[in-house]
C-alpha cells in the first residue's frame, strides 16, 4: 500500500518527518517499508508559458516556440507536437535533464535552429502513458516552477507492506487513524452530505433494476445511475494523487472509482449504462464451463463457485475481481452505473485464484471491507463526477442490504489483557488505549470488564485476546518488562530423532566426512542417471505445483543427491571427497501420512584418496574395504556389530560383485557398494565412488546405549599364525566364521593379516595369513595347551576346506 | 693363565670407562669384567683357589670394585644419554605435520546443535514432525482457515488438496499439544518448503519452532525467553526490538529485530541501513489454537516463536549468499 504524504495530511495534520512516521508507523504495526519520491526524477523539469510561435524554416512539421521559464529571456525551443499553442503552459526540460529512459538533454540544433531545451509529453516524462502532445498545463501556472511542485507529485511516499489482518488499512482513512492515534491528533472525513435526504429507489428505478440471486455471496449491493458523463483525462490533482499511490490514472469516471477506493478502502466498479441489456444488474453464480472475458482482454473458463455480475443476456463483471471487456467505461461511454457492494471474502479470494485474476479490487473483498461504508463510498463517487462537472446523479439509489450488519461486541478484561501482556496498567488506561484506534468500551457492573463495540471496519477483531493486542501495540511492545517464566516440571519424555541425528553425523564427521544438505525433491532426469527407472522405479510422492521439472517429486533415495554433489565437486578440481548426508526419504502411502512414509537415511560416499598424501608418503586410492571399515567403525559406535552379505537384490546404481548388504541381528539394514561403472559415467564421474547407505532405525533399534565396560585381561596372550593355500573362490569370511564357532574357550580372536596372490602360488589360489590370539582368563597358557587347540583349528580347516600348507603341494 | 691382580683390573676397567664415548662401549666394557665370563667374575670365581688368609680381603676387594665399576658404567650410560637429549635433532621442522583429516558438520546443523542445546538449558525438550503434513496441521488447526489472505503468506507446494509440503514448523506444535498436557516445553528444528525461489529464497529452508504452555505465562515471559535466548547465541551486547506483526495462531503477534551483528546498528549492507536485523516471528499462543487441540483457555495461557535457521547461520558465520547452503560445494562445507 503506498501512501502519499500530501494526500494523507489532509485527512489528518501530523507534526512528525516522513523518517519518523515510518518508524512509528512500523512499531505500532504497519511495517513502512521505504520512502520513496517517485518523481524525484523530474526534478530539474520546471513549466514555461509559449509566448510565440513561428514555423521553422527548414521543416514543415517543426515549429520555433519562445518559451517563458520566468527568466528574463525566453527560450528558443523547436518542437514538433502538433498542440502546441501560444500562451499554453507545458513542462519544459532543460538541457543537462536526464529523461527517463536515459537521454540527457543538451542544447543542440535541429534543422538548423538552435534548440534550448525540450517541451515535453507526460509519456516522455513517464507520467501517464499519453504521448499524444505536449502536458497542457492549467493557464495561470507561473513560469519556471518545478513541476512537481504544480503538478503536486513531490509528496514522500511510503510504501506501507500490510499484514492480511488490517484491512482497514488498505485505504487512506484506515491509515489516518492509526496516524491519528500516534499524533494524537484529529482525522477530517471528507464530508458524503450531498444525497443524504435520498430514499433507497427513487428516481432510478425507472432506470435500472438489481436482482441478487446469491444473498449469502452478496449481502449487499448498491448502485447509481449517473447521466450526460463526458469521459475525458482526469484533472491533473486526481491524475497526481493516483500516480503517488500507484495507480495508472485512465479517464475521470475509472480514476473517480480508483481515488475512492484509495480514500475509502471500498472498491466500487463503474459499468456504461447502454452496455447492460436491459438496464437489469444480475448477481448470480457461473455455470460450470461458462466463459468470460475481462477488462484485460483475456477469455477465462468460470464454474459454479464463481459470482457474476450480469445483465439480462450477458456476463458483465466478475464479482468484485475485475469488469468485463463489454461494458467497460469508453470515450463514447454517456451514462454510467456505478457499483458499490459488499461480497463475501472467502468467495472473492477463491474465485480470483481459480480465475487467476488479483486486483486491488479482490484483494480488498478477500481482506474484508468495511461493510457498513458500501454507500457511503458509492455517494463520495458520485458527487465526486458531479463535482468534476462530468455528469449528473439522478435522484436516489438502490441497495440490496436487508439487515444492518451487527456490531460486534466483545467482554474485555482489564485484569485479563494485563495478566496476558504480563503489565499492570489501570482502568482508564486500557480503554483510553483502545478508544485511541476506534474501539468504544463501555462500563459494565464490574469495574474490570467493560463492554467494548468493534466498529465495522475492523473485521480482524473477534475476541478479547484482538483486544490485547490492541493495547500493547498502543501502550508499546518494548515498553512491555521482560520477565522469565516460572517453570512448573516441563520434563517431558523427548522422543524425537534429533539427539541421534545429531550422534550420527557427530560420528560421521570423526570418521572424517563432510555433511550435505540435498533438496528433498529432486526430478526425473537425475532418477535415470541414477538408474531408478524401469523395474526399480518406486512411486515417488508427487508435487502439484513443482517450481521446476528437476523438483517435481520427493526423493525416494538419498543415493542421486549425493552422486550430483560428488559430480559437481570432482568438476570442480577436488579429487578427493568423503561427504554424507541425513534426511527423509519419501513413500507415497495413500491412507496414511505418517512416519512409516517418510524415512530418514544415512548415507556417505568416498573416492580419491584414502588419506592426505604428504611428502613422504603417497596415499593410495580408496576401494571397497574403505566403506566396509568405515561402514563398521561407524555401528561400532553404536556398539552394534553388521555382518556383510552378498546382496539379495542389486541396486541398478551399485556394481555387480562389489556390494554387499549390511545385516544387524537377521535384519538387512542398508547396503555398501562400488558405484557401477555405466551409472558413474552418466555423471561424468571418472573415478570409483563407494558408498555406504543405511536406514537411521539400523540404529534405533539395535543400538546398545550402556554397553558395559570389561574385564582388562589379567593374563597374557599367546598368538600363533598359520596361512593357508585355497582357491581364490573360498571368502576369507568363512574361514573366520568358522574357527570362532569352534566355540573353543581359549581363542579370544582371529585376525587376517596378509592376503597374496602372485608368484609363489598358482594362478588359481591365494594364499591367506591368520593370527590366532589364545588367552584364558584364569591362568597363564602353556604350549601345551595352544598346540592342542591350534592342532584342532588346522585340521578343522583342512576337513571343511580345500587348502594346503605352504611347502606341501 | 695366571689371574690379574684386582688392582690391575680395577685400574684397566675404570680407564676404559672413563675412554668411552658410546653406550654400546659401555655395554661391551659391562660384558667383560662383570659378564658371565667376565674378569671380575672370574676373578671371583676364582677365590677359593687363594690361600685361606687371602680369601677374606680379596673377596671383599673384589665384590666393592664390581659394585663401584656398576655405578661408574650406569653413570657414564646417563651422562651420554644426558648430552644427546640436549643435541639438536637434524630434522626441518617446517615440513607440513601428517595431519589427520576430520570432518565438519553443514552450517545448518552446526547452528541447530548451538540453539536447541541453548534452549535445552531453558528447560525446552525438542520436538519433531512429518514433512509432508496434512492440510488441518499446517493450516487449519493452526487458525488459517481455507479461503483465507494469510495462506498467501506462505506459497504452499501441494501433494493434493488436502495434503502439503509443510510450509513451517508450527504443525509440531499442533501434534505436540494433541499427545501432551501442559505444562510443555518444546524446541521443534526441521525442513520447512515454500514454493518460491529467488537471491533470497529457496524453496527448502529450514526453522525452528518454540512453544511454552502453562498457568500464567505472559508476553513479558516471551520477551524474557527470546532476550535469553538471543543473548546466549550472539551476545548481551544484542538489543532486541518486539514490533506488533500478525499471524494467525497468536494473539498478540511480534516480530522480533535484534540490532544488527554485523554493524552494531550503525546501518549496513546486511541490515538494509536499517540497523535492524528481523529474525524471529512471536507471539501468544492463539486461543483457537488451544480449542483445536483441547485445551482450557482460560486456566492456560502460552507463547509460540518460530526462527528461520539459514538467516541466524548466515549472521552467526557471516555467509552471503542463501544458494551455498545447498550446492554442497566442498569448499564451503570444510569450512565448519
Amino acid at each position: 500500500m503506498k501512501i502519499s504524504l500530501n494526500w494523507l495530511k489532509k485527512f489528518t495534520d501530523f507534526k512528525s518527518s516522513p523518517e519518523e512516521l515510518a518508524e512509528a508507523l512500523t512499531m505500532t504495526g504497519l511495517e513502512v517499508e521505504s520512502i520513496d519520491y517517485p518523481f524525484d526524477y523530474l526534478k530539474d523539469v520546471i513549466t514555461g508559458r509559449i509566448e510565440k510561435i513561428t514555423p521553422h524554416p527548414n521543416a514543415d512539421k517543426l515549429r520555433i516556440c519562445m518559451v517563458n521559464t520566468g527568466e528574463s529571456e525566453n527560450l528558443q525551443i523547436v518542437c514538433g507536437a502538433p498542440n502546441v499553442y501560444e500562451g499554453m503552459v507545458g513542462p519544459v526540460a532543460l538541457p543537462g535533464t536526464e529523461l527517463p529512459g536515459g537521454i540527457k538533454l543538451k542544447k543542440s540544433k535541429i534543422r538548423g535552429e538552435v534548440s534550448m531545451g525540450m517541451l515535453c509529453s507526460a509519456k516522455e516524462l513517464a507520467i501517464t502513458e499519453d504521448g499524444s502532445g505536449i502536458m497542457d498545463l492549467p493557464g495561470d501556472t507561473t513560469p519556471g516552477k518545478p513541476l512537481t511542485d504544480v503538478l503536486d507529485l513531490n509528496s514522500p511516499v511510503l510504501e506501507v507492506d500490510l499484514t492480511p489482518n488490517r484491512a482497514d488499512c488498505l485505504s487512506l482513512i484506515g491509515i489516518a487513524r492509526e496516524v491519528a492515534a500516534i499524533e494524537g491528533t484529529k482525522i477530517t472525513f471528507p464530508a458524503a452530505d450531498k444525497y443524504k435526504d435520498e430514499k433507497n429507489s427513487g428516481d432510478i428505478i425507472q432506470k435500472a433494476s438489481v436482482d441478487v440471486k446469491d444473498k449469502t455471496l452478496c449481502p449487499r449491493y448498491c448502485a447509481r445511475y449517473i447521466e450526460n458523463v463526458k469521459v475525458a483525462p482526469s484533472p491533473f490533482w486526481l491524475q497526481s494523487i493516483l500516480l503517488c499511490s500507484g495507480v495508472r490514472p485512465i479517464n475521470n469516471i475509472v480514476d473517480v472509482t480508483n481515488y475512492i477506493m484509495l480514500e475509502t478502502g471500498q472498491p466500487l466498479h463503474a459499468f456504461d449504462y447502454d452496455e447492460v441489456k436491459d438496464a437489469k444488474i444480475i448477481v448470480k453464480r457461473a455455470e460450470n464451463g461458462e466463459k468470460f472475458t475481462a477488462l484485460d482482454g483475456k477469455e477465462r473458463e468460470l464454474d459454479s463457485e464463481i459470482l457474476m455480475i450480469c445483465d439480462n443476456e450477458r456476463k458483465v463483471a466478475a464479482a468484485g475481481i475485475m469488469g468485463g471487456e463489454n461494458s467497460e467505461i469508453t470515450e463514447k461511454t454517456q451514462t454510467v452505473l456505478l457499483e458499490s457492494a459488499y461480497f463475501y471474502p472467502p468467495s472473492v479470494r477463491r474465485s480470483a485464484k481459480k480465475l487467476g485474476l488479483s486486483t486491488d479490487s479482490s484483494h480488498r473483498f478477500e481482506r474484508g471491507v468495511d461493510p457498513s461504508q458500501v454507500k457511503r463510498a458509492l455517494d463520495r463517487a458520485a458527487e465526486l463526477i458531479e463535482e468534476l462537472g462530468n455528469g449528473k446523479t439522478i435522484e436516489g439509489y438502490i441497495d440490496t442490504q436487508e439487515k444492518e450488519f451487527e456490531t460486534k461486541e466483545i467482554l474485555f478484561s482489564v485484569s485479563a489483557c494485563n495478566k496476558r501482556l504480563g503489565i499492570s496498567l489501570s482502568a482508564s488506561e486500557s480503554v483510553s488505549y483502545l478508544e485511541s484506534v476506534g474501539f468504544i468500551p463501555e462500563k459494565t457492573d464490574n469495574p474490570d470488564i467493560f463492554l467494548t463495540k468493534i466498529p465495522s471496519y475492523r473485521v480482524d477483531v473477534e475476541r478479547p485476546e484482538d483486544l490485547s493486542e490492541e493495547v500493547a501495540r498502543r501502550y508499546g511492545y518494548n515498553n512491555i518488562p521482560t520477565t522469565f517464566p516460572f517453570a512448573s516440571s516441563f520434563e517431558k519424555e523427548d522422543s524425537s530423532d534429533f539427539n541421534l541425528r545429531l550422534e550420527i553425523k557427530e560420528t560421521m564427521k570423526s570418521l572424517g566426512f563432510n555433511e550435505a544438505i540435498n533438496y528433498s525433491f529432486i526430478g526425473s532426469t537425475l532418477l535415470e542417471k541414477s538408474g531408478l527407472t524401469g523395474d526399480f522405479y518406486t512411486k515417488p510422492v508427487k508435487i502439484l505445483n513443482p517450481l521446476s521439472e528437476d523438483q517435481s517429486v520427493m526423493r525416494t533415495d538419498l543415493v542421486p543427491g549425493i552422486l550430483e554433489n560428488i559430480s559437481s565437486n570432482l568438476s570442480k578440481q577436488i579429487s578427493t571427497l568423503k561427504i554424507f548426508e541425513t534426511g527423509q526419504v519419501f513413500f507415497p502411502d495413500s491412507e496414511q501420512i505418517n512416519k512409516s512414509v517418510q524415512k530418514e537415511y544415512i548415507t556417505a560416499a568416498i573416492t580419491g584418496s584414502r588419506r592426505n598424501s604428504g611428502w613422504d608418503d603417497k596415499s593410495p586410492e580408496v576401494d571397497f574395504f574403505d566403506i566396509k571399515g568405515i561402514a563398521e567403525a561407524f555401528f561400532e559406535e553404536f556398539n552394534i556389530k553388521p555382518e556383510f552379505q552378498k546382496p539379495e537384490d542389486l541396486m541398478p546404481y551399485a556394481r555387480n560383485g562389489a556390494c554387499a548388504d549390511i545385516i544387524i541381528n537377521d535384519e538387512k539394514h542398508g547396503t555398501i557398494f562400488e558405484v557401477s561403472p555405466k551409472i558413474l559415467k552418466n555423471f561424468n564421474i571418472e573415478k570409483k565412488v563407494f558408498i555406504f547407505s543405511s536406514p537411521i532405525e539400523a540404529i534405533e533399534k539395535n543400538r546398545v546405549k550402556t554397553s558395559l565396560s570389561r574385564e582388562i585381561p589379567k593374563f597374557p596372550a599367546v598368538s600363533r599364525d598359520i596361512t593357508i593355500i585355497t582357491p581364490k573362490s573360498t571368502e576369507a569370511g568363512k574361514i573366520i566364521t568358522l574357527v570362532k564357532n569352534l566355540n573353543q574357550e581359549i581363542v579370544e580372536n582371529i585376525l587376517l593379516f596378509d592376503v597374496y596372490q602372485g608368484e609363489a602360488v598358482n594362478d588359481n589360489e591365494k594364499s591367506l595369513s591368520f593370527r590366532i590370539i589364545y588367552r584364558s582368563p584364569k591362568e597363564t597358557l602353556k604350549d601345551k595347551q595352544v598346540n592342542k587347540v591350534h592342532e584342532k583349528i588346522t585340521a578343522s580347516l583342512l576337513k571343511n576346506f580345500e587348502i594346503r600348507f605352504p611347502g606341501q603341494d | 693363565m695366571e689371574p690379574e691382580s684386582i688392582d690391575g683390573i680395577e685400574q684397566q676397567a675404570l680407564k676404559a670407562v672413563e675412554g668411552a664415548e658410546a653406550e654400546q662401549e659401555l655395554q661391551e666394557i659391562k660384558t667383560e669384567y662383570l659378564g658371565r665370563k667376565g674378569k671380575i667374575t672370574l676373578y671371583l670365581r676364582n677365590i677359593p683357589a687363594l690361600p685361606v688368609e687371602e680369601r677374606p680381603t680379596a673377596g671383599k676387594k673384589a665384590n666393592l670394585l664390581k659394585n663401584r665399576l656398576e655405578k661408574a658404567i650406569n653413570d657414564k650410560i646417563e651422562a651420554i644419554e644426558d648430552a644427546l637429549a640436549l643435541k639438536p635433532a637434524d630434522i626441518d621442522i617446517t615440513l607440513p605435520g601428517r595431519k589427520p583429516k576430520t570432518g565438519t558438520l553443514h552450517p545448518i546443523t552446526k547452528i541447530q546443535k548451538e540453539i536447541c542445546s541453548i534452549f535445552f538449558k531453558l528447560g525446552f525438550q525438542i520436538a519433531e514432525g512429518p514433512e509432508i503434513e496434512a492440510d488441518w496441521y499446517n493450516f487449519e488447526a493452526l487458525n488459517i482457515p481455507k479461503h483465507h489472505p494469510a495462506r498467501d503468506m506462505q506459497d504452499t507446494f501441494y501433494i493434493s488438496d488436502n495434503v502439503v509440503l509443510r510450509t513451517h514448523t508450527s504443525p509440531i506444535q499442533v501434534r505436540y499439544m494433541e499427545k501432551n498436557e501442559p505444562p510443555i516445553s518444546i524446541i521443534a528444528p526441521g525442513k520447512v518448503y515454500r514454493c518460491d525461489s529467488d537471491l533470497t529464497h529457496t524453496p527448502m529452508f529450514h526453522q525452528i519452532e518454540g512453544l511454552l504452555v502453562d498457568k500464567n505465562i505472559s508476553f513479558g515471559d516471551l520477551k524474557g525467553i527470546l532476550e535469553s535466548f538471543i543473548h546466549n547465541l550472539f551476545d548481551k551486547q544484542t538489543s532486541l526490538r518486539f514490533r506488533p506483526s500478525f499471524f494467525p495462531f497468536t494473539e498478540p503477534s511480534a516480530e522480533v529485530d535484534i540490532k544488527c551483528v554485523m554493524c552494531r546498528g550503525k546501518g549496513c549492507r546486511v541490515c538494509s541501513n536499517t540497523g535492524w536485523l528481523e529474525v524471529l516471528g512471536s507471539g501468544m499462543v492463539h486461543p483457537a489454537v488451544f480449542e483445536n487441540v483441547g485445551y482450557d483457555t482460560k486456566v492456560y495461557s502460552g507463547f509460540a516463536f518460530g526462527m528461520g535457521v539459514e538467516r541466524l547461520a548466515m549472521l552467526k558465520y557471516g555467509i552471503d549468499d542463501l544458494r551455498k547452503f545447498y550446492e554442497n560445494d566442498y569448499r564451503f562445507l570444510e569450512q565448519f
